[in-house]
């Protein structure tokens, strides 16, 4: 039978602005979010409990009652960081750990509990140690993990244990909000007068379905442990960092470059061993005066080559402007992929395709990524829509021909012509401030727009204008249409 | 890719064919490692049939509404779409250190840079310097004017008026002496067809 232990954090991200010694907290605050239209109170700490605040309060209720609270938005991104970062700190517990976002961890402790002298010292264990963190939690130890997790949030205790064999008996003191179903449900369920999980024991599981629908019976085997719902562990992705700290501050190039380089050679070494690349790059550089200066890389290809990483540094290092020199360095690899080997550089061709990828990387690094592309053909009739943009990092070279020949520029939106001797197409006109008289002219070519989507609907005729000053135009126009206006719409060669 | 065939008056010198020297057709020789001014209305074109003749990897550099201006579909009769990448710059700032950095890069890249505004002599010459370390090809299209430079060479292209694509390419400044005038006729049946190799033809003797 397998045990798992489950970790509630009830109050995370008031942990977390805890940990900063943020002097706020020792006043009434709370952290808010944007929910249902309004700002609600997500959570409070005790003093402004106290004062009556609660959960899910709007906020405007919550300063009425409590004149004196203060208030911070929430900040997902980083309560998920230190979600993470807890969750590779729970290895030390058990080696199968899966996250419960956004605010909970799952351990399977089969096995591991005799390593702490039971299964209640080693909750107690991880409590003190979360403790320590000043990090506050709930404990729930049971077979599954729906028992866990609602003898984490519900049990009578900080830490809860069903012993094993026994869930049901554990479970049936508990509301049934402590099942994983939905809060209208919790709502019906009350007004059937079923308010503890030991009341459903009663109830034929038939009828139940039938009447608050299968998701409420499949949530009561899963946490009894009738239906079999394993610990998914997932290892935390390895992170690909390096720091240094220096004695003395440095400030010149060279010295930097030098740095920059050991840490290099470092994440690099790790990662074409594990043969991956990363495709981004963070330095920061840590100046004794002017505090933390980031620096940031990026790479059209995974990439584990420190003397690459160096030459793309080169720039945004001599960029930086050091008075009083830097004593701390630290180094990350971001996106990391798998790097498939393949013959190395061997011959023209791949010689060549690496040098063009080096000039995509330092364009792409100045001037951004999403600057330097190329084309990509689609299948499409309109002539603006035959091709397409895209980022020139990461893609494969390909095009194949449009069937039709087309203008060598095109004009989107077309621009207007001046009629001057009506035609058709018009014999003299005037664009961008030149005179042109028409030739000789070729069309007209009848393009239909997709009617299906909500664009121009016009149907369109283009020309192609060989005009007596030398120019070949291709002239756009509506037909159809009451005013009969005249565009360019691209130039040929 | 394709064959380019002049007629020209008047006569140009004779061809080199050395290493550093990039032909187009028999007559027209764009040194290597140089750059090369381009304006008029045919400047694209000639760029397009230019880097077309080295097998290297093209660059365009230029600002957003010159690159969105610019249609494959339409240059794929000229030159290899899948060699081309378009670089966007934002100032004209950007565009010269685009420029400056895929002209020093190594592998000898053809830059096609499209210019909005007079370039000094100054950034002429750095751009210069910039090719002459990488060996690649620079040509600029000058749309806003001309004035003193340190290019090679100075064309000045226009469409004519003839029963078939052609242009005149006109080159007003060379440094080794090298100007002329060239009618260049494009064969019709290929024109824009498949990215098949395309022929310019010679012209029937006619001043340009």
């Amino acid at each position: 039978m397998p045990r798992i232990l489950s970790i509630w954090l009830p109050q995370l991200p008031l942990d977390r602005l805890t940990r900063q010694d943020d002097p706020r907290l020792s006043g009434p605050f709370a952290i808010i979010a944007e929910e249902k239209n309004a700002w609600r109170v997500t959570h409070a700490n005790d003093a402004a409990l106290k004062a009556g605040t609660v959960a899910g309060q709007a906020l405007a209720d919550a300063r009425a009652i409590c004149p004196d609270l203060l208030t911070e938005p929430s900040d997902p991104v980083r309560e998920d960081l230190l979600l993470r970062a807890l969750w590779r700190w729970a290895d030390g517990l058990s080696p199968r750990v899966s996250l419960d976002a956004p605010d909970g961890l799952l351990l399977d402790i089969t096995g591991c509990a005799h390593l702490f002298g039971g299964e209640a010292e080693m909750g107690r264990e991880a409590l003190t140690r979360l403790n320590d963190l000043q990090i506050q939690a709930q404990i729930g130890i049971a077979d599954t993990k729906g028992g866990a997790r609602a003898l984490a949030r519900f049990g009578p205790q900080e830490v809860s244990l069903a012993p094993a064999g026994d869930l049901a008996g554990a479970l049936a003191e508990l509301p049934i909000a402590a099942l994983d179903v939905p809060d209208k449900m919790v709502t019906e369920l009350a007004r059937a007068g079923l308010t503890t999980i030991g009341h459903l024991y009663q109830q034929k599981s038939g009828e139940l379905a039938r009447r608050f629908g299968l998701h409420l019976t499949q949530a009561l085997q899963t946490a009894t442990g009738v239906t079999p719902d394993p610990v998914t562990p997932k290892a935390a992705d390895p992170t690909y960092a390096a720091r240094m700290t220096l004695p003395e501050p440095i400030g010149f190039l060279e010295d930097l470059e030098n740095v920059l380089r050991r840490l290099a050679t470092q994440i690099c070494g790790r990662l074409s061993e594990d043969q991956r690349g990363a495709r981004r790059f963070h330095l920061t550089v840590r100046c004794v005066d002017t505090g933390d200066h980031p620096l940031s890389i990026g790479f059209a290809r995974p990439c584990s080559d420190p003397e690459a990483v160096l030459l793309q540094f080169s720039h945004p290092l001599s960029k930086l402007e050091i008075e009083y020199g830097a004593d701390w360095f630290r180094l990350v690899a971001e996106h990391i992929e798998p790097i498939r080997l393949k013959q190395g550089s061997f011959g023209e061709d791949a010689r060549r395709a690496d040098q063009r990828l080096i000039l995509i990387e330092t364009l792409g690094n100045r001037l951004g990524f999403d600057h330097v592309r190329v084309f990509r053909p689609r299948d499409h009739h309109v002539p603006e829509l035959e091709f397409g943009q895209v980022e020139a990092a990461g893609a494969e070279a390909q095009w194949h021909s449009a069937p039709r020949p087309r203008p060598i520029r095109l004009f989107t939106p077309p621009e207007f012509v001046q009629v001057e001797t009506p035609g058709r197409p018009p014999l003299n006109f005037k664009w961008r401030r030149m005179s042109f008289a028409t030739d000789r002219a070729h069309g007209p070519e009848r393009i239909t727009p997709r009617w299906y989507r909500e664009e121009d609907p016009r149907t369109r005729d283009y020309w192609t204008v060989q005009t007596d000053q030398g120019r070949r135009l291709w002239l756009l126009n509506y037909p159809g249409e009451e005013t009969e206006d005249w565009y360019v719409a691209g130039e040929f060669p | 890719m394709g064959r380019v065939d002049f007629s020209n008056l008047p006569t140009a010198g004779t061809l080199s064919r050395a290493q550093n020297v990039l032909a187009v057709g028999d007559r027209i020789a764009l040194r290597k490692g140089r750059i090369h001014e381009v304006t008029g209305p045919g400047a694209d074109v000639f760029a397009a049939i230019a880097a077309s003749e080295q097998d290297q990897g093209i660059l365009w550099i230029g600002l957003h509404r010159d690159l969105t201006s610019l249609c494959p579909t339409g240059l794929q009769a000229y030159l290899k779409v899948e060699d081309l990448i378009l670089v966007e710059a934002v100032s004209r700032g950007e565009l010269l250190w685009a420029a400056d950095q895929a002209l020093r890069a190594d592998g000898g890249f053809c830059v096609i840079l499209e210019m909005p505004d007079l370039l000094s002599l100054k950034e002429s010459r750095r751009l210069q310097l910039a090719a002459e370390q990488g060996g690649g090809l620079g040509l600029i299209l000058l749309r806003g004017g001309v004035s003193t430079s340190a290019a090679q060479t100075r064309w000045d292209c226009a469409p004519v008026h003839a029963d078939h694509p052609a242009w005149d390419w006109t080159c007003v400044k060379g440094k080794n002496g090298e100007v002329g005038a060239w009618r260049v006729h494009h064969d019709s049946g290929s024109l824009g067809g498949q990215n098949a190799k395309d022929t310019l033809h010679m012209a029937p003797a006619a001043p340009a």
